[in-house]
């Protein structure tokens, strides 16, 4: 079949529709925890209700199994915080390394909310690698109710 | 670079593909809920959405990655005595945002892009009210959105 490639930016005002397959596309993936993590400590965030730190039976750690090739384009978090705290850090971790770490700003007790995006292939994964979030809180205050979303754009 | 603006519907009859960002993608937002009775805020995966049910303010909820606007809702839930009304509603910082009004066990609502709109970091919650139900189970609300960038 016959590639017409675009090499420019293409801006549709109206609508635009796929009959076959649409390769590209974002994504989120929601990771939560509800007891979250204790002042100087750590928690590994879980997809619905499922534990995070279970050994795989190759020694990883449970993961989202990526079903194609993407990149990590984006990452929202909120949670309750107990205290203030200038050094609470999540990290997204592809395979059990830390590919994009993102210190949370300084903040005070309450409700804290942190958006980043970045562009596409900046931190990328192929189908099968494993994908999960931690947080850790370096300070005195704890987190609980801890929601993130991890955008991802597939290649195909 | 430069830009190819298109106006018209475009329609592809084969593959596309997006080397570069692609903007104006759909996205799903899931809530659930075990049960309850009359009125609760859905939870996000394992986390409990507590919000103010008669201010419709949340206190917990998603945070959105990027701006867009709220584009459909679907609801599915069973009752202890099979009440058949109510309503589900999205609710932001800002208050009530979107509904569906449930009719039955199963209730779907879609509205143009841009009808309702959001910012990045504004954080989403679901709450649902069911009318002449003693108890609701087996909550599951899905919040289609539509990112601008």
């Amino acid at each position: 079949m016959a590639i017409q490639a675009q090499a420019q930016n293409i801006e549709s005002t109206s609508d635009m529709i796929v009959t076959g397959e649409k390769k590209g596309t974002k994504q989120t993936l929601l990771f939560t925890n509800d007891t979250g993590a204790p002042a100087m400590g750590s928690a590994i965030l879980k997809m619905g209700t499922i534990l995070g730190a279970v050994a795989f039976h190759d020694g990883t750690l449970t993961a989202v199994l990526q079903s194609r090739p993407g990149s990590i384009t984006g990452v929202s978090v909120f949670f309750n915080a107990s205290g203030s705290s200038t050094v609470d850090t999540f990290n997204v971790l592809v395979n059990g390394s830390s590919v994009w770490a993102i210190n949370i700003p300084s903040h005070a007790a309450g409700p804290v909310i942190c958006v980043e995006t970045q562009p596409r292939y900046t931190d990328s994964f192929v189908a099968e690698d494993g994908i999960y979030v931690t947080f850790t809180s370096f300070g005195s205050s704890a987190a609980s109710n801890i929601i993130c979303l991890v955008e991802v754009m597939y290649d195909d | 670079m430069a830009t190819k603006f298109i106006t018209e519907q475009l329609e592809i009859t084969s593959d596309s593909e997006v080397q570069g960002e692609l903007n104006g993608s759909k996205d799903i937002i899931h809530f659930n809920r075990d049960a309850d009775t009359g009125s609760a805020y859905c939870e996000a995966g394992e986390v409990t959405t507590v919000g103010d049910s008669h201010s419709g303010v949340p206190t917990v909820g998603i945070p959105m990655v990027r701006p867009g606007s709220v584009t459909g809702m679907s609801v599915r839930w069973a009752g202890s005595t099979g009440g058949t009304s109510g309503f589900c509603q999205l609710h932001t910082p800002d208050g009530f945002l979107f509904g569906v009004t449930l009719t039955s066990s199963v209730d779907i609502t879609t509205q143009p892009r841009y009808t309702d709109e959001f910012s990045a970091g504004d954080i989403f919650a679901a709450f649902i009210t069911v009318n002449g139900v003693d108890t609701m189970r087996d909550i599951v609300v899905e919040i289609e959105v539509i990112y601008d960038e």
